[in-house]
Formats: C-alpha cells, sequence, structure tokens
C-alpha cells in the first residue's frame, strides 16, 4: 500500500512576520494505508466509511473518508509552517462541504485572515481542494506562546 | 459605567464566557467566572475588537483589573476614534 510520508518545512516565524493574505499550500493523496490507520486510531468503523451497499444507502457512490481524517492533515501545516512552531491552536472549526474518497488528491490551504497583536493571535482560514472543488471549509484561531 | 457600552458588549462576554445570564458589574473579574480562564480571555478581547471595531494594544489590557476598569478603557477608546 502507498504511504505518504509529508515533510513540512519547519517555518519559524514570528507574530511580527506574518501578514494578512498570506498563505500556505501542500498536496497529499488520500490512501488506503491512511485510512486504515486513522480507522484504528479512531476506534471507528462505522459502515458508511466501510460498507459500499450501506454507504450508498447513505446517498454516496462508495465509503467514504472520515471527515476528522481530513480535517487532521491541518495540524502539521499549522504547527510547522503557518503560523507555525512558536504557537498553539486555541480554537478551530470546519464544515465538509463534499464527500472525500480513498484515492483523491487534495489541496490543503491556509491563510492568514486576521492578525490580533493585542493578544499575540492569529485567526487563519482553512481550505481544503479536491481539484478547483472545496471539499472542506474550516477557520482556526492559533496563539503565539513565544 | 458606560451603560450603552455594557448593553453592547453583554453579549460577548455571555457567549464567549458560555454564562448566558452573567451580568456584567464593575467589580467582575476573572475570579468570579468560572469559565473566565486565558483562553478565553484571548478569544474575549478577540471578539471585542471585531464587534467595537478597535484595535488594542498588549500593553493597555495588563493593567486592567475587572469589567469596570475595561469597560472605562474602551468607552475611552470610542470616544477618542470617533473625536467627542
Amino acid at each position: 500500500m502507498e504511504n505518504n510520508l509529508i515533510r513540512h518545512e519547519l517555518r519559524d516565524l514570528t507574530l511580527e512576520s506574518l501578514h494578512e493574505g498570506m498563505s500556505a499550500k501542500f498536496d497529499i493523496t488520500i490512501t488506503e494505508k491512511d485510512f486504515q490507520y486513522f480507522s484504528e486510531f479512531a476506534y471507528d468503523t462505522a459502515p458508511v466509511h466501510n460498507n459500499s451497499k450501506i454507504a450508498s444507502e447513505m446517498g454516496y457512490p462508495k465509503p467514504i473518508v472520515y471527515g476528522f481524517m481530513v480535517f487532521s492533515r491541518f495540524s502539521g501545516l499549522l504547527g510547522m509552517v503557518l503560523p507555525g512552531p512558536r504557537t498553539v491552536i486555541h480554537t478551530a472549526h470546519y464544515a465538509m462541504k463534499k464527500p472525500v474518497f480513498i484515492g483523491d488528491k487534495l489541496t490543503y490551504s491556509v491563510e492568514v485572515k486576521k492578525i490580533v497583536k493585542s493578544v499575540k493571535a492569529v485567526i487563519l482560514d482553512l481550505k481544503v481542494f479536491r481539484d478547483n472543488e472545496m471539499v472542506l471549509k474550516g477557520e482556526t484561531q492559533c496563539g503565539f506562546n513565544r | 459605567m458606560d451603560q450603552e457600552l455594557v448593553r453592547r458588549i453583554t453579549p460577548i462576554f455571555r457567549q464567549v464566557l458560555d454564562t448566558p445570564d452573567l451580568v456584567l458589574t464593575r467589580e467582575l473579574d476573572a475570579t468570579l467566572v468560572p469559565n473566565w480562564d486565558s483562553l478565553n480571555h484571548i478569544s474575549l478581547i478577540i471578539a471585542l475588537e471585531e464587534e467595537l471595531g478597535l484595535e488594542f494594544d498588549t500593553e493597555e489590557l495588563v493593567g486592567l483589573a475587572n469589567v469596570g476598569e475595561m469597560v472605562d478603557f474602551i468607552s475611552k477608546k470610542l470616544k477618542v476614534r470617533n473625536g467627542k
């Protein structure tokens, strides 16, 4: 099975070096191995993710990938690239716009929406695309702790 | 306290601190509201800046001991911005 080996380049950004509109992206393909790994990690074997017949009954052409799994890929991008290793996540929320399937090639995008200097925080837009179709949209608030 | 401002910011305090019946008084501070921790304080400041269209300085916020001082500070800042 294919395995994704993502190596984000660590960027030691400071709050002062950020500006609104600053962005970072990376591409990844959802693999069967990633899917199985997350299934075990999350203790989730719900049929819509594993059973074609039930997935079909629920309106999907095939079993769908875990939404939490899709979202979890932001962890490395946020923690290592933008806003980077000086920050922690305060809040995060997202909406799944389209179902994601094993084999999908996804582009993750994070963009600085607002910088709040008074409390050393930054608000970022989160988006995931499959080709030009948005499959996930969210927002996170991160704080600089050093 | 500037009661018009208090009316405007009360819903923000209630939502961010997840305390629907919170009443803002001069003496109210973080020690008196269980959900008013450091993380929610950051969210509170961000929400206040957003609602009021203001930007605060870190140094300005440090000395504010309670809601009364916070309201006085914001009220003064709004008056300066609005040229009053």
